[in-house]
């Protein structure tokens, strides 16, 4: 039995020095500012990466982006329910975009480091609780989110290795509105194809966003959704296609602010067939949140 | 509670320090905290179901002591036969009730009679199948003094409930596993270890092949109408790896844990998809389930004796039932039904033993003619397995037809082809560890021959680094044969 435990430790050794090189990795490639946040505003937007892409541009206007990308309604609900104790939060900007309530979405989120906003009372057993923000949260072997970023660097670095990397040159080098007019299109059906995976919505997700109306209900917190700006190449593509975040919110009388067409015309707002670049990001937080914070919405904006 | 969750890694230690550093001062403390434990296990799914295997567990108990010590023969069956419809009472009730119910109303809808009913919600408790065939072995042997009944209740109790293979098997005998509860275990290095190895070879199979497999077996069947060709053959092929991965996995983990309790369970696959007929793949594939049919039904039916009439009968009804035994469907009648099609001619030439051994043992490659073998027994296998996935069986028909059409021969067309690809090259990395682990009793039970622990643990973490960067982890992929 010695040897046994002895060989067993050893071997246990290694796995916890290959995980603490993963969590380095996380935190140096992805998730090092995840856990940074302010509790000094009491307005806050919440969103996945079109959320993220408006950087601290909201704060002059008194509102703290919160956004993290692929922040999922769970994950929104955490922070959510962090800030209900921790800060004095009465307005909540939160996405409502077409893709927000895919099973792609459900899959995959941040919800293996959102825990660090969790108290126990936000589970049914503290068994729950413990498992998910000491197990989980720490142990970089049982976070799928992790895996799925580390292999993507990797994959990214070999692919630079051997010719120039595709993603890279669309994404980040070349801006959107100089790439080909077939090469948008070709991006936007793959990004498409991702976050439309299927007819059907998330029903999980769907019941989280539920439980964040109520929350911010119960609370008197004055929700107002929000759809981002999207290139007309993903406009097109997406066509109809929605998971209906949006009709939730209205079939509720919240407010919307429908800004997914505003900037159809002007492909030099974007850094991808649908993320705001610096400039697009600027021009819209200046548009949404310069005048009020409660405006009704985005058309009501561009007419003026 | 699954195998490859989080739980399960906590549950595991945890169980394995009480086990052998805190119950080992007594067998009977060893044991009961063994059904505590498997208990606890089986409650993690559903703990009103608890209550059917304690049942199971006592009725079985007394109808063993009963028959220990009553010499009529009629009494001694009436005591068989009351364990038999208790077991096999909650079998049909929770698992073919509503089977049975629905086809005799399309019996007499057909005969213009018009019947209204009420399909019956009914939950199938997990695992039904796998407790109750063992517990029925158990009085089966009693009943025909094969073993002596046992007086130690909490023995008997840990036998029906032992949590690795309480679920999904192997379906243990009492002859070989109640027995290892008489006597005290100790603790074998090379057994635990040997464990840990098939623990792990064991997730490798189910996370890697079997749930990415899954991923685009799942699509292409249920888009099967929309599907090319060669889309729907690569939909068998995947299904036909993500069910071994899925089974055999399973009972890799089942066997390897209880190793690491000084337990040694039967082996229940010796890599079936090398078989050179499907005589030999059915020695080879679920052998616990196999034997047990073969020992309780065909062997008492009479067997392969008697003349051809009753040959072909036997077959017929051991294949129809281990198919029903999968599940209240048709398609898995179908699925035996066409097992016992294949299998006949080779009863009936008297071919159904000739290869008994390891295909070309000791060689690196088989011989042409093994190799043919073993591609036109492969076939036949993906081809049944077509009616085992299908919805039912009009869909197994469609999906074959769709098979066989002009776009055979097109290249196909499935959504996230990289990834496919991907599945692919880890399959085929797999059949090759199979093929050259195939004389021992999992793939890689001969590393163990590699004298450099550093050798060793670099192949152990080059599997674990490939479970986590390439498994799938998607919540909604259980065991398949959870929901036999």
């Amino acid at each position: 039995m010695k040897s046994f435990l002895k060989a067993n430790f050893y071997f246990l050794i290694v796995l916890i020095i290959i995980n603490v090189v993963f969590s380095f990795l996380i935190n140096a490639l992805y998730a090092g500012n995840y856990k940074d946040h302010s509790l000094d505003f009491d307005s806050y937007l919440l969103a996945d990466s079109h959320g993220v892409s408006l950087k601290n541009f909201t704060e002059k206007y008194g509102i703290y982006n919160f956004s993290e990308g692929s922040d999922s309604y769970f994950d929104m609900k955490r922070k959510l329910n962090y800030l209900l104790n921790h800060s004095n939060i009465d307005t909540l900007y939160i996405t409502v975009d077409d893709h927000t309530l895919s099973i792609y979405r459900e899959k995959m989120n941040n919800l293996d480091w959102s825990t660090y906003f969790t108290t126990p009372e936000d589970y049914s057993n503290i068994y729950y609780y413990i498992k998910e923000k000491y197990i989980v949260g720490k142990i970089a072997f049982f976070q799928t989110k992790t895996r799925s970023v580390i292999r993507y660097y990797v994959y990214s670095k070999i692919k630079t290795l051997f010719k120039k990397n595709k993603y890279i040159q669309v994404g980040c080098k070349t801006p959107w509105h100089e790439i080909a007019i077939g090469e948008r299109i070709k991006e936007s059906k793959n990004r498409f194809q991702l976050q439309f995976p299927s007819i059907n919505k998330s029903t999980k997700l769907e019941k989280s966003l539920l439980e964040i109306i109520n929350i911010c209900k119960k609370n008197n917190i004055l929700l107002i959704g929000i759809k981002f700006p999207l290139s007309i190449e993903y406009i097109s593509t997406l066509g109809n296609r929605t998971y209906k975040a949006e009709e939730i919110f209205k079939m509720r009388g919240l407010q919307v602010l429908d800004c997914k067409s505003l900037y159809i015309d002007q492909s030099e707002y974007f850094a991808n067939q649908d993320h705001l670049n610096e400039k697009g990001a600027y021009e819209f937080v200046e548009l949404i949140f310069k005048k009020s914070k409660r405006m009704t919405c985005c058309n009501h904006h561009l007419n003026d | 509670m699954v195998f490859n969750s989080i739980d399960f890694a906590i549950f595991l230690p945890v169980v394995f320090i009480f086990y052998w550093f805190i119950t080992n001062r007594s067998l009977k403390l060893q044991n009961l905290f063994l059904v505590f434990a498997s208990y606890f296990f089986y409650s993690c799914w559903d703990w009103r179901f608890l209550s059917l295997i304690a049942f199971s567990t006592i009725i079985d108990y007394s109808v063993g002591c009963r028959l220990g010590k009553e010499e009529k023969e009629t009494k001694r069956n009436f005591l068989l036969c009351v364990s038999i419809l208790v077991n096999l009472g909650f079998l049909g009730y929770f698992k073919y009730y509503n089977f049975f119910l629905d086809n005799f109303i399309a019996a007499f809808s057909f005969f213009g009679h018009k019947i209204s009913h009420n399909s019956l919600n009914i939950i199938l408790p997990v695992g039904i199948s796998f407790y109750t065939f063992q517990t029925l072995s158990y009085t089966i042997d009693v009943y025909k003094k094969k073993l002596e009944p046992t007086k130690d209740f909490i023995a008997f109790a840990a036998f029906v409930s032992f949590f690795p293979q309480l679920v999904s098997g192997p379906i243990e005998r009492a002859t070989h596993l109640l027995t290892q509860f008489y006597t005290k275990r100790t603790f074998d290095y090379s057994k635990a270890v040997d464990g840990m190895r098939q623990i792990l070879w064991g997730l490798f199979k189910k996370i890697v092949i079997a749930d990415n497999c899954a991923n685009f077996a799942n699509q292409i069947f249920e888009n099967s109408a929309s599907m090319n060709g060669s889309s729907l053959v690569l939909g068998a092929l995947f299904f036909t790896f993500q069910i071994y991965g899925d089974f055999s996995g399973y009972s890799d983990i089942a066997i390897g844990t209880a190793r690491l309790f000084g337990f040694d369970l039967m082996r229940n696959f010796a890599f079936p998809y090398f078989s050179r007929d499907i005589a030999e793949f059915w020695r080879r594939w679920h052998i616990s389930l196999s034997t047990w049919f073969r020992d309780y039904l065909y062997i008492p039916l009479g067997g392969s004796r008697g003349g051809p009439w009753l040959k072909v009968r036997n077959t017929f009804i051991i294949f129809i039932v281990s198919g029903f035994w999968h599940g209240a469907s048709w398609t898995f009648i179908f699925w035996g039904a066409l097992n016992a099609v294949y299998f006949l001619p080779l009863l009936l030439t008297n071919n159904n033993r000739r290869n008994m051994n390891i295909v070309a043992r000791g060689k690196i490659l088989p011989t042409l003619k093994e190799l043919i073998q073993i591609f036109l027994t492969f076939g036949l296998t993906v081809f049944a397995w077509i009616f085992f996935r299908a919805e039912d069986v009009g869909h197994a028909f469609q999906y074959i037809q769709g098979i066989f059409s002009n776009s055979l021969f097109t290249l196909p067309d499935i959504y996230g082809m990289n990834e496919a690809l991907m599945t692919m090259f880890f399959v085929g990395l797999f059949v090759l560890i199979e093929w050259k682990g195939r004389e021992g009793q999992y793939a890689i039970e001969n590393i163990n021959t590699v004298v450099r622990r550093f050798n060793r643990w670099s192949f152990y973490l080059c599997i674990i680094l490939v479970i986590y960067f390439f498994g799938n982890y998607s919540e909604n992929i259980e065991f398949i044969y959870f929901q036999f």
